[in-house]
């Protein structure tokens, strides 16, 4: 998949050559720092990417049909239904002047048009109390709750319709630490028992090895590591992805300096040839300089994007 | 004062375009009188005075009086309205509610309208509270060139034979009804946002 906004400065490629691939129940955690393009393939998955950006390539199965050939309209039935999205700022996601169960009746009827609006507030009560807020509040205005329980109502217009897929992008950036833990907590918990497959789109790599089975790595709009969880976290290839590991602070080893990736991420209107990672790579030599690498596969799902792996085959 | 022109500009302009080329649209005095001939004469307003008196004809034709006047009335008033609504929706349309009501499958009209407009429409109705008075303004002028006999056109006709009392009496009548319309903007506030509580 490559997604590109195309802007009078010229084209910024944002999501160049993504690919993974995402099996029911699983949680993928989707690695990166801000400007990576994590986002804009999160959404572009739903197809809402901002204006002025537009998926160049690519394709996109969900249940084996490639969602970048349906009318908008059959993308519609896709979104909220097949795939939810939870969005990273609460206290903007819901529409100050409507009440919490219209947001749920709009959303169940949209795609079930038989259901009256009766039972609609029943279901949104049901799933309002599987997130943990009180039933009783479904006739209160978003004004009136917590960033926290907002992000909660959020999650609950996600799995209202029991998706296949719930995209977060950074749900708990703009909530407190102890919050953070308990939504994440309940997106696991609720990936249990619903079973929907759960991307994790964040720049918190310890959010993201703490709770998520599979790991992709982005940098700069490009791939650059994908892994199990635990082989990410045990065996990083990839200096970029070591750097960010490094970069996690550590209560045993408390005197330890943090250390951080030198440099900045690559303005994308311009990247570096070569490996996009070279100038701030301390491995660099004269080939990434010159030449993009490949992806190359380092161990059983284990895929890298550096040269510094390929020369050990 | 551009407004101003623009309104007389316009009213030239449609009084000629609008008889000429379709000459069912009836506007001097004089033809308002001939109709008005044995209409009851209850409220003065011919409309609802024709309504009350059953006659359907009637009715349509006082209607078809009040047309131009109000034609050129609310063209100059909507330009103000059509470039604060577009700002407005401009603006709203990127917040992050409207993408996540995208994001949910909701179709697109009720997007823009149910998410965008209402979110958007605060300041125009403020807009149309404070616009209220030009609209009072404007009709002293419209109904003078159309010879329609209302109040405006008689606060003109007043203020040429120096009747103080008269003069007075409509001025209060349209400061009245400009502060009762705002009341009516601030309470409607309340239920157009419910942050909003008095």
């Amino acid at each position: 998949m490559t997604v590109e906004y195309q802007t009078r400065r010229g084209d910024i490629r944002a999501v160049n050559n993504v690919s993974f691939t995402l099996e029911e129940g699983e949680m993928l955690g989707l690695v990166g720092e801000s400007g990576s393009g994590k986002s804009t393939l999160g959404l572009s998955i739903i197809r809402l990417v901002p204006h002025p950006g537009v998926i160049v390539s690519g394709h996109l199965r969900i249940d084996g049909t490639d969602i970048l050939n349906l009318s908008e309209k059959e993308m519609r039935g896709i979104r909220g239904k097949k795939v939810a999205f939870i969005f990273q700022d609460p206290m903007t996601s819901l529409s100050p002047v409507k009440k919490i169960g219209a947001h749920f009746v709009e959303l169940i009827r949209t795609h079930e048009p038989n259901i009256s609006e009766k039972e609609a507030l029943k279901r949104a009560k049901t799933t309002l109390n599987d997130v943990g807020i009180l039933p009783e509040r479904i006739n209160d205005y978003p004004h009136q709750f917590s960033g926290g329980m907002r992000q909660r109502i959020m999650i609950a217009l996600a799995i209202a319709l029991s998706p296949d897929l719930i995209i977060a992008d950074e749900p708990t950036t703009a909530l407190d630490v102890i919050v953070q833990a308990k939504i994440l907590d309940l997106l696991k918990s609720l990936r249990d028992t619903y079973g929907m497959a759960l991307i994790l789109i964040t720049h918190d790599l310890s959010i993201v090895l703490e709770r998520c089975d599979k790991i992709l790595v982005m940098y700069g709009g490009s791939f650059v590591e994908y892994a199990d969880n635990k082989e990410l976290h045990g065996n990083p290839i990839h200096p970029y992805t070591r750097g960010l590991l490094r970069s996690i602070p550590n209560i045993e080893l408390a005197e330890q300096k943090l250390e951080a990736i030198q440099g900045s991420p690559p303005d994308l209107l311009s990247p570096p040839e070569g490996c996009h990672f070279w100038p701030r790579c301390s491995f660099a030599k004269k080939q990434c300089r010159m030449e993009r690498p490949t992806i190359v596969e380092f161990g059983p799902g284990h895929l890298v994007r550096c040269f510094k792996e390929a020369e050990r085959f | 004062m551009k407004r101003k022109r623009v309104k007389f500009w316009l009213k030239g302009f449609l009084i000629s375009l609008l008889v000429l080329l379709a000459g069912w649209v009836v506007y001097t005095y004089s033809a308002w009188y001939l109709m008005c001939r044995g209409v009851l004469h209850l409220t003065g307003l011919y409309t609802i005075d024709s309504l009350l008196d059953g006659s359907i004809v009637k009715f349509v034709e006082a209607a078809r009086y009040l047309f131009l006047p109000s034609l050129t009335l609310g063209l100059m008033l909507s330009g103000v309205f059509i470039r604060l609504t577009r700002s407005n929706m401009l603006e709203t349309l990127r917040l992050d509610f409207v993408t996540a009501a995208r994001a949910r499958g909701l179709k697109e009209s009720s997007v823009v309208y149910g998410y965008a407009l209402r979110n958007a429409f605060l300041p125009i109705l403020t807009m149309m509270g404070l616009q209220f008075a030009m609209l009072l303004g404007g009709a002293i002028l419209t109904e003078t060139t159309f010879s329609w006999p209302g109040l405006g056109r008689y606060l003109v006709d007043r203020i040429n034979f120096r009747d103080y009392t008269a003069i007075q009496g409509a001025v209060i009548l349209f400061g009245i009804l400009v502060a009762f319309v705002n009341l009516v903007v601030d309470i409607l506030y309340a239920y157009l946002d419910p942050r909003i509580r008095f």
